[in-house]
This record gives structure tokens, sequence and C-alpha cells, in this order.
């Protein structure tokens, strides 16, 4: 947990604490818990999905994987092991053959994700005159 | 050695613009129609999608996880969120296992360093072609 420090309108503040009030009472907390749940709406509204409410618990998932299939691909679902393979074609179709049913599944390639800076390019679009 | 000439549309400059296979994971098949990229050696993943191509294509099906997803920033500075899948890429007699992104309003293909630096690649300003080979010649 980490605390969160911002200005923002006195009549916000005061419509915002009603709100909470009105919506999980006067106990302690409420407000805590209605900042997070802004948060997570405003990052779905913005991105167009749910923030995982258990952050961090994949990454652990993941950890053990590169331990136990190094450099394998993986098709899990809800952090469940459905299939393992060398490449991507193999795991995707052995995925969609033994879980026709499933719609969406969660591709992993057993290797440490890096933290490196990232770049999106560096083209700068000339203006015409 | 396969070339493509040079792209004149939309920039006084050309710019250069390749076609390749992709392997359709939700359906188990190799694309039949070639989707054109645009050579982008500023951007440093291997493949970077439009949105509605990464959908339309069936790469949400594969996705990986959220907390896989790497932050980027556009010239403008924006900050975005790079949705990933991974499949494979055809090009000449080769395939190349790719790493697919796109993020909310991304409308360009883009190739970027991730594949250039496993291929040779040859600018040729006197044919006007820019060629792509998957083997040293």
């Amino acid at each position: 947990m980490t605390s969160i420090k911002g200005t923002i309108p006195e009549e916000l503040d005061t419509e915002f604490r009603k709100e909470v009030a009105s919506r999980f009472g006067m106990r302690k907390g409420a407000l805590s818990k209605a900042l997070e749940e802004a948060i997570l709406q405003w990052i779905e509204n913005k991105h167009g999905f749910k923030p995982s409410s258990q952050f961090g618990s994949f990454k652990t998932f993941k950890d053990n994987l590169i331990h136990k299939y190094p450099n394998k691909y993986i098709i899990s679902k809800d952090e469940k092991v459905l299939t393992v393979a060398d490449s991507v074609i193999e795991v995707t179709q052995l995925a969609r053959k033994k879980y026709p049913e499933v719609k969406k599944f969660t591709l992993i390639h057993a290797v440490p994700k890096s933290n490196l800076r990232r770049q999106l390019g560096w083209r700068v679009r000339r203006m015409t005159k | 050695m396969k070339c493509w000439p040079f792209n004149n549309s939309h920039y006084r400059t050309p710019f250069y613009t390749i076609e390749v296979e992709l392997f359709l994971t939700v359906k188990g098949e190799w694309d039949i129609s070639p989707v054109e990229f645009l050579i982008d050696t500023g951007f440093d993943g291997d493949i970077l999608l439009s949105e509605d191509e990464f959908r339309s294509l069936g790469f949400s099906m594969f996705e990986e996880d959220r907390e896989d997803w790497d932050m980027g920033e556009t010239i403008a500075g924006e900050q975005v969120i790079l949705r990933s899948s991974r499949s494979e890429i055809r090009l000449e007699n080769s395939t190349f296992e790719v790493q697919l992104e796109t993020f909310n309003g991304n409308a360009e293909n883009l190739i970027g360093r991730g594949l250039l630096n496993r291929l040779l690649s040859q600018i040729n300003g006197f044919k006007q072609e820019f060629c792509c080979s998957a083997t040293l010649p």
C-alpha cells in the first residue's frame, strides 16, 4: 500500500466526500476505498480494460514458469497452465484444439521481462506550408 | 533478396514499406493476404499493428498478460499502454517469431528494430526500392 498526495478544488472534495459517505458510510477507510475505485475506473475508461485487482500475483506465477519451463511458450487461463510448447504456432494450436470453448487465453513466453525504456519511433512530421 | 518499390504516398520524401505474411493464431493458419508495414528504425519492438487489425486479425484471443504489457511514449509525449500478443511472420521462405503490439488509437503498421535486426536490409536509392533478405547472400 502507498499514499497519494495531490490538490483538488475544495468543492470537488466536498462533493466526493458526500458521495463516499452515501455509498460506504462514515467508517474508517471509506475514502481510500472510493479513491481506489475511482482510479481503477479511470484506467478502465482510458484503456478499455480493468486493471488486475491482485497486482503482482502474475509476476510470481510467471517467475515459477520461467524456472519450470525456460524459453517455452505457455498458454494459461486464470493463472492455470493449459498447454506448453516450443513455438507460438504449436502452443496456440494445441490450446484451440484442447479448449475450443475458451474465447480468450493468456499467452506467456517464459523469459524475464525487460524493464528498459521503450521507444515508439522518432519520426517528426514536417508541416507543409 | 526481396524488394519493394519506395512508397511515394503521403510524404514529400519516399519511405519504405514491405509486405509480410502473418500467422493468424486465432485460425491456426497463415493469412492469405500479406500485410503492408512501414519500416521504422525508431520503433524498438518487432511489430506494431493498428488497433483495428490487431482486433480483426484475432490477436486479442492470445494476448500476453497485462503485467507483461509495456508502457510506451509517443513523440507527442503521450504515454500509452502497449497491448501485446505473439505470432510468427513469413518473409521469403523464412519464419520469425515476433511480438505484436498495439495501443488505443494506433492506426499504423510498423516493423521496428526488433525484427529488422534479424534481417539483411538494403535501401537502394538508385533503383528506388527497399530490399530485405532473411538469409545472407
